[in-house]
Parts: structure tokens; C-alpha cells; sequence
């Protein structure tokens, strides 16, 4: 993307949007070309048309469960987002503040989120357990980013804003929460690929146990029956959503950097 | 005028800083000033010469306050202290790179609490004064580097100090862009008032500034010589070849040299 953006040309773009089109056109093609001649069976392999069929058909029962699962994964990445980004102020402003947390975040981070839910499901009961399960895999990545952000401004402005005796609060909002935004943009764009990962897994977990009607659950529910035209169905609504969270991300996380590093690179 | 005047160079006016055995040894050992005698007299502009990594920015930063002399004394460091007494131009233009011209050199105001109706004119004034009127608006990235250090020098005099402390702040532009901030820089000097500490490894450029040239040691640094520069005040390209000027570069080259020898290079 960036290459193209680079080049500049329309025909650049152009092709950038051209060429995987090309690609997905050709492969659905083929597939539903292999499906219709070898006669295999949908429980087996559905074909791209009967995918499509099969979600048109199950909407009433998808639908819902995609706006549980994207109502969670939202709630508990902007929690983790705002989160990370006032611990990582908290953890910054005092060095025994961090020492004497940050051995936890980096715990919280090494253990698997498969491993939590389980405990989490116990306690926590379903919903609250995809929120957290989000929330877990979100928090760190706009935490650690946060801290290396806040530390990373220029010394010598840092020198300057001492010379001119400037307070604890407009050091933080002048110079180093500036100084660290293209820094928190590249962490919460990595919290939110994390994030729809973090709420299927849950909903994962937290199915098996019986309850829940996440699209994930929807995806297990399908599985068991063998309804697999509808698993395919899922797992392209999954797939949506996903590309969808990653462009709102994207974007937004875009226009912070292009503010506060006007410069570029 | 009271009392005898410490140094015969800095008879014509009380000192404004005075460094009396000043010495600076880092916590990694390095020894960087060592006995550092050195008075500012109210009005002159000092140049301060020596080989680099000889302790001339150290000897900037302690008569700003923003580090601490490990022996000695330095009187008039309350400047420092109080509000706008001191200006500081880095070796780097130092700007926020997500403000334009005008914000960035409002900051110090900002940063003493004044509000930003109350700064205008002041603002248009400095940025007139330093010849980049018109582009109040523009980033700091789209500027070049010459017209990135006239902001500097705007910031730097916004609050009218009394002592504008700057540090080898041509050394990255190229000869023509330099020679014509020299220039402006003695018409500011002139139109303000201030006292300039003038840090610089380039000869030429210390006597075409200066009035008095001191020649620091090689590390440990201190002050090897202090050279009157009793040219007009009236200074312009002519200057460069008149016998008088050259005559000082030749004298304050030879002192350099002498604060070389018996250095490894
Ligand atoms: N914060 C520091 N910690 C350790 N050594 C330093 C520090 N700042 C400067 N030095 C060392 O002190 C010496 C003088 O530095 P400096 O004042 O920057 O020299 P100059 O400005 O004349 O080039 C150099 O050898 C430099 O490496
Ligand atoms: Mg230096």
C-alpha cells in the first residue's frame, strides 16, 4: 500500500485495488467451478454462491451475534486504549510506580490469553469475559508504546521546557504526549488487530462452557452440527469485521500521526 | 560603576555571570571543565572558542541552571531563575515539530502563562525582527534550515532576556546562509540590547561577532586566553578583509592551536 502510495500515479492505486480483485475473482471462480464439476457436497465444501445464500438466509441469527461480538471487541479496545495510555502517563510520572507494576504487565503480557479465559469465564461469567479477554491483549501493546513514547522526546526541547520552568502538566501535554502520538497510534493499531483475536478466543472458551452468543460461538455451534455452509458464512462475517475494525483503526490512528508528526518517516 | 573590576577585558561594566573555579566532572568519570574563570559583562558579546567536545556547551549549560558545576561558584545564575531573564539557542533549531512558526515561538510565553491575545503583536514583532514575517503559519519541517534557526533566535528573544546564551548555532548551515545570519545577529544584538555568550569552534565567525573572544583549552576545559576585539561596531562584509580583523583571527587561531598542542587530535 505504501509502495503505490509512493508512486503516486493513479495507475498505481489503480492496480493496488485491481490486481487483489483480480485474484479473489479468479480463486472464487475456480472454486465454485470445482464444487459445481466434482459434484462434492456442501457439508463437505460449500461453494462461494451457497456461502453467500447460506448468510443472506442465516442474517437473523448472524446478524445479532456479529453486533455481540463487535459491541464487546469495541468496548474493550477503547477501554484498553484509553487504559494503556493512562498507565503508561501513571507509570512514567514516578519510577517506583514502575517498578513496581510493570513486572505484572509484562506477566499479564507472556501468558497466553487460552490459558485466562478459562479462570476468567468462572468468576466472570461470559460477557464480562470477552471484555477482558479483549481488554488483556489490547491493554499492552498501547501500554508499552505509551511509556517508550513519553520517553522518546527530544532531550533538548525537554532541556528548553526546564529552562523556561515549565510545569509537570505542561511538560505532559506539550511536549511529551505530542512527542509520544505516533508512538500510541502504532500501539493501538496493533491493540486493534489483537483485539477481535482476544474476543474470539473468549467467545471460544466461553462457548464451550454452553452460554454466549457471540459470531465465535455461532462458528463452534456450526461446527458441531457440521453446518458448514454456515461456518463458512461466520468466518467471512469474522473476516469483515475484522477488516473493518482494522480500517477505522487505521484511519484514525493515520490522522493522529499526520498532527502531531507533520514531518513524516 | 563600584568596586575594581575583576578582569581589565570587562572593566566597561559589572558582570552580569561570573563562573570563578568552576569545574564539571560527568558521574561516567569525564572530567569536562576544570578551574573555568570567566566573567560576562552586562552588554558585550562574548564568543567562546575551543576545540569541540572541550566543554563549551557544558559551560552554557551550567550559566543556564539546566546542569550544576561539581566545583566552584557561579554568580548571577538567579538569572536563569527568574522569568524570561534567559534566552538559549541550540546547536539544533529545537522546535516543536508539530507547531507552526508562530505557536512555536509563542511556547515561551505559553509556558509563563500568558495568554495567547496578549502575545500577538509581540509575537509579529519578533517574527519581523528576525525577517520571516509571513510564514507565522507554516511547519517547522517546511522550512529551511537557516529559517528554522531565525525561529529559534525569535523564541529565544520573545521574553527579552537579558542574556541570550546561544551554542554553535550556525555550525549546520551552509557559509552564504551563515554569513547573513551573522549579520542579522549583530543587528538583533544591537536592537535589543541583550549580552550574547556566543559558543563557536569557527575563528572567523568568533571575531567577526565578538567583542571579546575567549579561548577555551582543550578537555579538561578552561579559559586558555581572552582576546579584546576592538573593532567598529559597525560590522559588514568589508570587515573580512580588513588587516585589523584578520590580524585577530590570525592571534585568536594561534591561541587555538596552543590549546590543541599537547592534545591528542
Ligand atoms: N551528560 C554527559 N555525560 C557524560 N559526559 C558528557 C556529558 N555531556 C558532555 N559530556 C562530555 O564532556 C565533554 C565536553 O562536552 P561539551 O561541553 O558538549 O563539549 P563541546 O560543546 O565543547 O563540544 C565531552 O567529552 C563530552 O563527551
Ligand atoms: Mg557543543
Amino acid at each position: 500500500m505504501s509502495r503505490a502510495a509512493r508512486a503516486g500515479s493513479a495507475g498505481a492505486r489503480f492496480a493496488g485495488w485491481l490486481l487483489p480483485g483480480a485474484v479473489l475473482a479468479a480463486t472464487l471462480a475456480a472454486w465454485e467451478a470445482f464444487v459445481a464439476l466434482s459434484g462434492t457436497p456442501a457439508y463437505v465444501l460449500p461453494a462461494p454462491s451457497r456461502v453467500l445464500r447460506t448468510l443472506a438466509a442465516d442474517w437473523p441469527v448472524l446478524a445479532p451475534a456479529l453486533g455481540v461480538t463487535l459491541r464487546l471487541t469495541l468496548a474493550g479496545f477503547a477501554s484498553a486504549a484509553a487504559g494503556g495510555v493512562l498507565m503508561g502517563v501513571a507509570l512514567t510520572r514516578s519510577r517506583w510506580a514502575e517498578l513496581a507494576f510493570s513486572p505484572y504487565a509484562v506477566i499479564l503480557q507472556v501468558t497466553p490469553l487460552v490459558a485466562i479465559a478459562p479462570i476468567l469465564v468462572i468468576y466472570a461469567g461470559v460477557t464480562a469475559t470477552v471484555y477482558l479477554s479483549v481488554f488483556l491483549v489490547a491493554f499492552f501493546p498501547v501500554l508499552a508504546a505509551t511509556m517508550a513514547g513519553l520517553r522518546a522526546a527530544d532531550p533538548a526541547l525537554s532541556d528548553l521546557f526546564r529552562l523556561y520552568r515549565a510545569t509537570p502538566a505542561q511538560r505532559l501535554f506539550q511536549l511529551e504526549l505530542p512527542s509520544a502520538a505516533p508512538f500510541i497510534a502504532a500501539g493501538v493499531r496493533t491493540a486493534g488487530g489483537l483485539s477481535l483475536i482476544g474476543a474470539v478466543v473468549a467467545e471460544f472458551v466461553a462457548g464451550a462452557g454452553g452460554a454466549g452468543s457471540g459470531l465465535a460461538y455461532r462458528i463452534v455451534e456450526a461446527s458441531y452440527r457440521l453446518n458448514v455452509p454456515r461456518l463458512f458464512a461466520s468466518v467471512l462475517l469474522i473476516c469483515v469485521a475484522g477488516l473493518l475494525i482494522y480500517a477505522i483503526v487505521s484511519v484514525a490512528c493515520a490522522a493522529l500521526v499526520r498532527r502531531w508528526r507533520p514531518q513524516g518517516g | 560603576m563600584t568596586g575594581a573590576p575583576a578582569r581589565p577585558l570587562s572593566a566597561t561594566a559589572p558582570a552580569l555571570v561570573s563562573l570563578a573555579g568552576v569545574g564539571k566532572a560527568f558521574d561516567n568519570g569525564v572530567v569536562a571543565l576544570q578551574g573555568v574563570d570567566l566573567a560576562v559583562a552586562e552588554g558585550e558579546f562574548l564568543a567562546l572558542l575551543g576545540p569541540s567536545g572541550c566543554g563549551k556547551t557544558t559551560v552554557l549549560r551550567l550559566i543556564a541552571g539546566l546542569d550544576e558545576p561539581s566545583a566552584g561558584a557561579i554568580a548571577g545564575q538567579a538569572l536563569a531563575a527568574r522569568e524570561g531573564g534567559l534566552g538559549y539557542v541550540f546547536q539544533d533549531a529545537t522546535l516543536l515539530p508539530w507547531a507552526n512558526v508562530a505557536d512555536n515561538v509563542f511556547l515561551p510565553l505559553r509556558l509563563a502563562g500568558v495568554a495567547r491575545r496578549d502575545a500577538d503583536e509581540r509575537i509579529a514583532a519578533m517574527l519581523r525582527l528576525v525577517g520571516i514575517d509571513g510564514f507565522a503559519g507554516a511547519l517547522p519541517h517546511q522550512l529551511s534550515g537557516g529559517m528554522r534557526m531565525r525561529v529559534a533566535i525569535a523564541r529565544a528573544l520573545v521574553t527579552r532576556p537579558r542574556l541570550l546564551l546561544m551554542d554553535e548555532p550556525f555550525a549546520a548551515l551552509d557559509e552564504i546562509t551563515r554569513f547573513r545570519l551573522n549579520d542579522d545577529l549583530l543587528r538583533l544584538k544591537h536592537e535589543t540590547g541583550c549580552t550574547v555568550v556566543f559558543v563557536t569552534h569557527s575563528v572567523y565567525e568568533a571575531v567577526y561577532l565578538s567583542t571579546r573572544v575567549a579561548v577555551m583549552s582543550a578537555r579538561p576545559g578552561r579559559i586558555l586566553r581572552e582576546i579584546a576585539v576592538d573593532l567598529p561596531a559597525r560590522r559588514d562584509d568589508a570587515l573580512r578583509r580588513d588587516p585589523a580583523y584578520l590580524a585577530l583571527c590570525a592571534e585568536a587561531s594561534a591561541a587555538l592551536h596552543a590549546a590543541l598542542a599537547g592534545s591528542p587530535a
